[in-house]
């Protein structure tokens, strides 16, 4: 088993845009319409803006992450696989200096929720898109290094 | 890791693109490689030697400091 087994072909990455691009015009919609618009009472739009935060962007970044570069080489491969290691690092590394942070401000509020609090960031699924995010970021700022380094023969 | 990649697609006077093309990898790979940025596979080694007819040790050669890794 080689590694392109695990990801998808580089035409599934339009539909990763598409579900971010929906993702992202439904909750500003959503936002008009409680705010200017006053169309809808602010707590329905408040759940269902809760209710899609994760999934959709979960979805949508998870296929942006899990798909190959148009002519995609080892090269390519070997920075996607380290940008998820790296991701991964990051989002634990970050979701533990936001703790420490939390409990420098303020320590009572993190012993009240000492039980609650790294697993809310580590463990539940809303952190899931937050690392995918980190993933991606990470990726294409690799490619944007390999771009611009480049030299003419 | 030093290599001579350079030097040999000098010497066959082609470009990295036309390297990139026969050992089926992309121009940003050939260009990472020569710059010391990416360390290719064991099998890129193979074909890129091959394709300079040296050896893998001739091609690449490693550094005091790759000792230590």
């Amino acid at each position: 088993m080689n590694h392109s087994d695990y990801f998808l072909n580089h035409s599934y990455r339009k539909y990763g845009w598409l579900i971010i691009g929906l993702h992202s015009v439904v909750v500003l919609f959503l936002i008009l319409a409680t705010g200017s618009l006053n169309l809808l009472p602010i707590t329905n739009a408040g759940a269902i803006i809760v209710s899609l935060f994760p999934y959709s962007l979960m979805i949508g970044f998870a296929i942006l992450v899990f798909t190959e570069e148009k002519n995609e080489d080892e090269m390519f491969r070997y920075h996607r696989i380290r940008s998820f290691q790296s991701g991964i690092i990051f989002a634990i590394g970050a979701s533990l200096l936001i703790y420490i942070i939390n409990y420098l401000i303020s320590p009572t509020v993190v012993i009240e929720g000492l039980y609650l609090y790294p697993t809310n960031i580590l463990l539940e699924l809303d952190s899931l898109p937050a690392i995918l995010i980190f993933i991606w970021v990470i990726y294409q700022f690799k490619l944007f290094k390999i771009r611009s380094d480049e030299e003419s023969d | 890791m030093k290599n001579q990649i350079k030097v040999q697609r000098a010497i066959k006077d082609i470009t990295q693109a036309e390297l990139a093309e026969k050992v089926n990898v992309s121009r940003q790979t050939i260009n990472a490689i020569e710059k010391e940025k990416y360390a290719p596979s064991l099998s890129l080694a193979l074909k890129l030697s091959e394709y300079f007819g040296i050896s893998v040790n001739e091609l690449f050669q490693l550094e005091e400091n790759d000792y230590d890794k």
